[in-house]
């Protein structure tokens, strides 16, 4: 049987797809990054949120020029957009209210709250785990500082 | 995924593309695009897509686009306004024992508002979001038209003139990009359209829209040949912010072979901080649309994300499949299915189901 133009574009589009699945993970943690490079303990500091949440696992949208609704979070510029600016999506909120974490967008977010706007966060990424939320209320809860 | 990869994908699409172009041929939503054959600008007051519909697309949407027809409704309420508007009811599931759970939620309202302040020349343009959460500006501009070679000049709030200007911000070409619904910046764009070229080129403040932070700008452009079956083009946007200088050029592409319409495009991401490591990432989609009948539509989308070349096997793909149906003017149901094909490690399947009541006017 003489083939069809649509069928070997098919044919086409399946070889491309099947020679471009997802990858097996080898040598990779949950998101993505490669295991072994440890960053510090999880602790409720900045430094230690922008090692272990911030910077791998955020900023695979949050970062350069062009972080989705304004939000960069990348390290240096995490805390001066995240601490006392308006959130986007729900403006009568904090991104980050110092002290309070359960006034802060961010907590709402990555804990998929009731009222959020949009999709919990990290979107299509697996969400953080009690210890990365604890770890960032904890943050907040101490003041947001720049530790 | 290794560079030679990123060959293989681009010489794999080329090739994919050729094969379906009939000899001699060349081919809102893209894929109404791509099936017509029309330039975005030919159903939308902005001339690089979405928003608010012209009379045109108006005219379109009501006699072309649904099952059942009804009597014309114009959208202006005079010689010099018109209005449009969108709103979008999503309910989704996801059918994993992990995170199940559903949900309904408004994802858009949204209005428009087009003054024509000289017809044919100069236009006042709104796109303003109303919900969900606060108000926000997602479009508001100056447009000049009826310039040279079909040409115009925007300034003001718009969205970026980069790829297929597709309605799922999700997906991985537009996520990743950072040119989506939810990244407008502020700025001058010109533009023109002679024959079948189209190019459009921007100059913003590369802040997605918040206030300027250097003295450095974002540029964005972006060229097509459009024919009625077929169409080729490709973007590319340097932005070099504080801390950070992020690079992006990509290919885009699509065919109409009458009831099948195809298109895809490839995205290569270069993000610079003035202090780290480079990262360099890599993000494809192909959709295939199948008009099953007037106003009822098949759709098939593979998305494919490389997050860091560098690292080997932490590729990621999405699928989505499903349909959509006009079934009468100015209504939209969608339904679709959506699987996220994940390195095992990700311990949460974030698959889903997704019907959405769509109304616009």
């Amino acid at each position: 049987m003489r083939p069809t133009r649509f069928g070997i574009a098919l044919t086409a589009v399946a070889a491309v797809a099947a020679l471009s699945c997802a990858g097996d993970g080898t040598g990779l943690d949950e998101f993505g990054n490669p295991l072994g490079q440890s960053p510090p303990e999880l602790a409720p500091t900045l430094s230690s949120v922008q090692a272990n949440i911030f910077s791998p696992i955020c900023t695979q949208c949050h970062t350069g020029t062009v972080g989705p609704l304004g939000l960069v979070l990348d390290e240096g510029v995490a805390r001066a957009n995240l601490v006392g600016v308006a959130s986007v999506e729900v403006p009568e909120l904090m991104r980050v209210k110092a002290g309070e974490p359960d006034s802060s967008y961010i907590v709402w977010k990555i804990e998929g709250r009731a009222g959020i706007v949009g999709e919990q966060m990290p979107l299509a990424l697996p969400p953080l785990s009690a210890e990365q939320v604890a770890a960032i209320r904890g943050w907040i809860a101490n003041g947001a500082l720049d530790d | 995924m290794t560079r030679h990869h990123f060959w293989l994908w681009g010489a794999g699409l080329a090739a994919f593309l050729l094969l379906l172009a009939p000899p001699g041929l060349a081919a809102g939503e893209p894929h109404l695009s791509v099936r017509t054959g029309l330039r975005c600008s030919q159903c939308h007051v902005n001339r690089t897509g979405g928003g608010a519909r012209n009379d045109f697309g108006s005219m379109y949407a009501q006699t072309r686009l649904s099952t059942w027809r009804a009597p014309y409704q114009g959208r202006s309420l005079n010689n010099f306004l018109s209005i449009g508007g969108n709103l979008r009811v999503l309910a989704t599931g996801t059918p994993n024992d992990s995170v199940r759970r559903s949900q309904v939620e408004v994802t858009e309202a949204s209005l428009q508002l087009e003054a024509r302040v000289v017809p044919d020349a100069v236009a006042f343009y709104l796109d303003q979001s109303v919900g969900p959460g606060g108000a926000t500006t997602r479009e508001a501009f100056a447009l000049l038209e009826s310039l040279p070679l079909d040409g115009y000049v925007k300034a003001g709030k718009f969205f970026l003139p980069y790829g297929f200007r597709l309605i799922d911000d999700a997906e991985f070409i537009r996520q990743r990009t950072g040119f989506n619904y939810r990244t407008p910046d502020i700025g001058l764009e010109v533009g023109i359209e002679p024959g079948p070229l189209s190019i459009f080129a921007s100059v913003t403040n590369g802040t997605v829209g918040a206030g300027e932070n250097n003295s450095a700008k974002q540029f964005t452009t972006s060229a097509a040949l459009i024919f009625r079956h077929w169409r080729i083009g490709g973007s590319v946007s340097f932005n070099d912010g504080p801390g950070s200088r992020r690079d992006v050029a990509g290919g885009f592409a699509g065919v109409n072979l009458g009831r099948l319409s195809v298109l895809g495009e490839l995205d290569w991401i270069f993000d610079t901080p003035d202090e780290g490591e480079f990262l360099d990432q890599f993000a494809a989609y192909i959709e295939g649309d199948f008009l099953v009948r007037p106003g009822f539509n098949l759709r098939l989308t593979y998305g494919f994300l490389d997050p860091n070349v560098d690292i080997g096997e932490n590729a990621r793909v999405r699928w989505r499949f499903g349909a959509e149906w006009f079934p009468v003017p100015f209504l939209q149901v969608n339904a679709f299915y959506t699987v996220l094909d994940d390195i095992p490690q990700a311990t949460t399947d974030l698959d889903r189901l997704s019907l959405e009541l769509h109304t616009f006017f």
